[in-house]
């Protein structure tokens, strides 16, 4: 007979009960979902354009829009949202610990992210990276300009090392000037301090959108890392996993095939109505979720120019995120 | 994002007073007017206090804006020696500043990469009796000028960054002798014309961007529908559109006799001429080829002209008086003596996984009866099975092995003892016909081994398109060329006579140039001769990279 110590006897059975509340929260987060009647977004502490409170109190961003989408695919309303802020450590565990149903909080994806935790990126909505802002006056139109600049940094994240790294490569001088809170780097920064700030391109918007005149200050095209930014949930509930991939997906396609938020109930009823037909029941949702889902947010462009396109405080052109038939590289599997 | 700047602006800068006093009114118009008029002594000891302002900024201020920090040297050298008026701060210098950089389209350049508008705004909001300040704004004038010079006449990049099969010398502005001359000019336009690329091609694709912005601004062309070649004397609904694209481009008549949908003998010609400047076939029949070119939208056109312009300033500025030039994108080689294309061929280039290198040299020596020593690489791969199952074969095409220093027939060698890894052996292939490098080979040694040489196969130079070789040049008209470089490099008695003469002796004979020639090998999509503004296919894939690189997508994602 075999004999089992009681170590052994009490790591297996921890093992096995963890499975077990795991089978059980991953069987249910769809179902939890509507049980509950609203769906547990987690989203930044405020980060413009991305996820931040207006003056009246209510939650605005592209982020923010994705979460209403699910929502809208679920329980057929936007307004059917809890936010939860989560700041940049606490993010993944409030995540893994159940604290929210997904995690839509400009999150990098990255190996030790998805494959470290127990946590599954479902795709990219939006493809980030680290750039430089400098005065418009100095003409400079590539961080290669740069030899010898002072250059403003939150401290605390890879930026500092990526930007060092570049510069070393490149041959140049530069030195920084490293901040723990970004309103300080941001001060620095305007106050002259420094001849330029890096950080990731969609949070340099933001910062240039709170300086005193934004129009003096250039955001350069020249990335310097990928940061591509997704939504997260747990990786124990593969239907969950694929209902919130196939809405960003959904998103992704309905700009690309032209699902509008003003025609999808009008000249192109028909087509939402046959993709959505299509892919609901294999998702769990009803047949109309594609055209609620666009007809209550608009497509991942409409998103795109509503929080951070060239008409908000952000300015942010398309670039990189546009769709691959226009010259971008956003690409979806196709709703079939 | 920049401001607007508003012309009428800046031309209140009165011309009233004597120079000097004009930008100093002018940026009182945009503060409150003082109390009393200036006077000529007031504002020119403002001038000199702006001076004393700008020199103790360079010299003392520990934090001075990156762009001027960069050049704190050469601005503190210059003010500190040079007396006499500012550069900006006079006469209508900052509008011709200005003008210029709001004009650098004309060049190929943009206009948004420079802070026009941040320069006015900075003018119109310096009070005029904010002697610093209107230091700091000389000092930011003279920065951005000198950017835009450098970007002007020696690139906006290090060719090697853009692309690695690019080897020119880099090239950098001295920064020093642009701010004297600029100091000097009559006008800044003076300046310009005098530190843009020097060479007529440049100039020449200037004007023909001109002549595409105009196309441009005028509609462009409408796309020619694909479909069975058109040949002259067919009818076909085509006709009519083929007619206003080239219209466009190649004189062709818009309107046609009576609007017939014959394919005509005038828009032959027109046709010819379109397939002549595009590097085709030039036979009057309009296949996919043609069509696919003419359908290339004017913006693309627009920008391959620029590309080759922004080329052109990484060239070096003297290319001498005489000398060859291979155009790598043009299958195309020139020999040019003051300023005139005196020679032209056809050449063969390297294939796209074995590019020829853009780079310039010397024409050293000519070797008539070359030895063709096959590369080590190619020797193994290419070579080493008929070796083994025919070395008579190879043998009788003139191939022998060295060894160390012993000269080897193939035939004695058991080439199944040898391969990749253990292949002690030099392949060489003696002159003769059947020499891979025919009759005579023209040297200007480099580290790439690349040279320009004659070939037996002939037929490659019919082809329209001629990227085959592994990274050399094949010339068309060998003998030719080696008869006027042989004149042009000092050295006399090798007429055409004792050129044949030596090639029928199938002897190797070396002759060296007296004096080296300069030979230029580059890459452009586009440039100017007699039958007009010719475009390329981009074979390397070297202006997607260039185009990449100007707008900031250098990494890889």
């Amino acid at each position: 007979m075999t004999r089992i110590s009681a170590a052994r006897w009490m790591a297996r059975a921890t093992a096995l009960s963890l499975t077990f509340v795991a089978a059980t929260a991953g069987a249910g987060t769809l179902e939890d979902v509507k049980a509950r009647g609203k769906l547990v977004c987690g989203v930044s502490e405020g980060l413009g354009g991305f996820s931040e409170k207006d003056a009246a109190g209510t939650w605005r961003g592209y982020d923010v829009d994705f979460c209403k989408a699910v929502a809208l695919a679920i329980l057929g309303d936007a307004a059917k949202v809890d936010y939860v802020p989560l700041s940049a450590t606490d993010r993944f565990e409030a995540l893994a610990g159940g604290k929210v149903d997904l995690l839509a909080r400009n999150s990098t994806w990255t190996l030790l992210r998805d494959a470290g935790r127990p946590l599954e990126f479902v795709g990219v909505s939006y493809f980030d990276g680290q750039g430089f802002m400098v005065p418009t006056i100095y003409g400079a139109t590539s961080p290669l300009q740069l030899n010898g600049a002072t250059i403003c940094v939150v401290s605390g994240t890879t930026t500092q090392d990526n930007a060092s790294a570049y510069f070393e490569k490149a041959g140049l001088k530069a030195s920084f000037l490293p901040f723990a809170e970004r309103q300080d780097a941001r001060k620095a920064y305007a106050d002259g301090k420094c001849d330029a700030y890096t950080a990731d391109r969609s949070a340099l918007a933001a910062e240039r959108a709170d300086l005193p005149k934004p129009d003096s200050h250039t955001i350069l095209a020249d990335v310097i890392s990928k940061e591509p930014l997704g939504p997260v949930v747990r990786d124990d509930d593969a239907k969950w996993i694929n209902l919130v991939r196939w809405v960003l997906f959904g998103l992704i396609d309905a700009e690309e095939i032209g699902l509008e938020q003003a025609n999808v109930a009008a000249a192109q009823a028909a087509e939402a109505k046959r993709l959505g037909a299509l892919s609901g029941p294999p998702l769990g949702l009803s047949e109309d979720w594609l055209a609620t889902v666009v007809g209550g947010v608009g497509n991942i462009g409409e998103i795109f120019e509503r929080n951070l396109g060239e008409e908000t405080p952000m300015q942010l052109a398309r670039g990189i995120n546009a769709p691959w038939t226009q010259g971008g590289i956003l690409y979806a599997p196709p709703l079939q | 994002m920049r401001r607007p700047f508003s012309n009428s602006a800046l031309s209140r800068c009165a011309r009233r007073l004597m120079a000097g006093a004009a930008l100093l009114l002018a940026a009182a118009a945009f503060t409150p007017p003082p109390a009393h008029a200036a006077t000529v002594e007031e504002v020119q000891r403002s001038l000199a206090l702006i001076r004393i302002n700008a020199i103790d900024l360079l010299a003392r201020e520990p934090r001075l804006p990156l762009p001027i920090q960069q050049r704190r040297d050469i601005l503190r050298a210059y003010y500190e020696e040079k007396g006499g008026d500012l550069l900006w701060l006079r006469d209508d210098r900052p509008e011709q500043l200005v003008a210029a950089l709001d004009g650098a389209a004309a060049d190929g350049l943009r206009p948004t990469d420079y802070p026009t508008g941040q320069l006015i705004t900075l003018l119109q909001e310096t009070d005029f009796k904010d002697i610093r300040g209107l230091a700091l704004i000389e000092l930011f004038f003279s920065a951005a000028f000198l950017e835009y010079t450098a970007d002007l006449s020696v690139g906006r990049f290090l060719p090697s960054k853009v692309d690695p099969n690019f080897f020119l010398k880099t090239r950098t502005l001295d920064q020093a002798a642009a701010l004297q001359a600029v100091s000097e000019a009559e006008s800044l336009d003076d300046f310009f014309e005098a530190w843009q690329p020097s060479s007529s091609y440049y100039a020449s694709l200037r004007g023909a961007l001109a002549q595409y912005r105009e196309f441009e601004a005028e509609g462009g062309w409408a796309p020619v529908p694909l479909g069975p070649a058109l040949k002259p004397g067919m009818t076909d609904p085509r006709v009519a559109d083929i007619r206003e694209r080239l219209a466009v481009t190649d004189a062709a008549d818009p309107d046609g006799p009576d609007g017939q949908e014959t394919y005509d003998p005038e828009l032959v010609a027109a046709v010819k001429r379109f397939q002549a400047r595009h590097g085709l076939d030039v036979d009057g029949v309009v296949g996919p080829a043609a069509l696919v070119a003419m359908n290339v939208p004017v913006e693309t056109r627009i920008q391959e002209i620029e590309l080759a312009m922004e080329r052109w300033r990484w060239m070096p500025r003297d290319l001498g008086q005489q000398y060859v030039m291979v155009n790598i994108a043009g299958f195309d080689l020139r020999r040019v003596k003051d300023g005139e294309t005196e020679q032209r061929m056809s050449v063969v280039v390297g294939k796209p996984y074995s590019r020829t290198p853009v780079f310039s040299d010397q024409i050293r020596y000519i070797e008539l009866n070359p030895y063709w020593t096959v590369p080590a690489g190619i020797a193994v791969k290419e070579e080493l099975g008929k070796l083994r199952s025919n070395p008579a074969g190879l043998s009788a095409q003139g191939f022998e092995a060295i060894r160390g220093k012993e000269v080897l027939d193939l035939r004695s060698i058991n080439w199944a003892n040898y391969g990749p890894g253990n292949f002690p052996f030099q392949l060489r292939q003696q002159p003769g016909p059947k020499n891979a490098l025919g009759r005579v080979k023209f040297m200007f040694p480099n580290e790439h081994n690349v040279y320009l040489h004659d070939t037996p196969s002939r037929s490659l130079f019919a082809r329209s398109e001629r990227a085959f070789s592994h990274g050399c040049i094949r010339v068309s008209q060998p003998l030719d060329l080696a008869e006027q470089l042989l004149v042009a490099g000092g050295v006399s008695g090798w007429g055409m006579d004792r050129i044949n003469k030596t090639v029928a002796t199938e002897k190797n004979t070396v002759v060296k140039l007296a004096k080296p020639l300069p030979i230029h090998l580059t890459y452009l999509t586009a440039w100017v001769d007699e039958t007009g503004v010719n475009f390329r296919k981009d074979i390397y894939k070297q202006d997607a990279k260039l185009l990449a690189a100007l707008d900031g997508k250098a990494l890889a994602w």
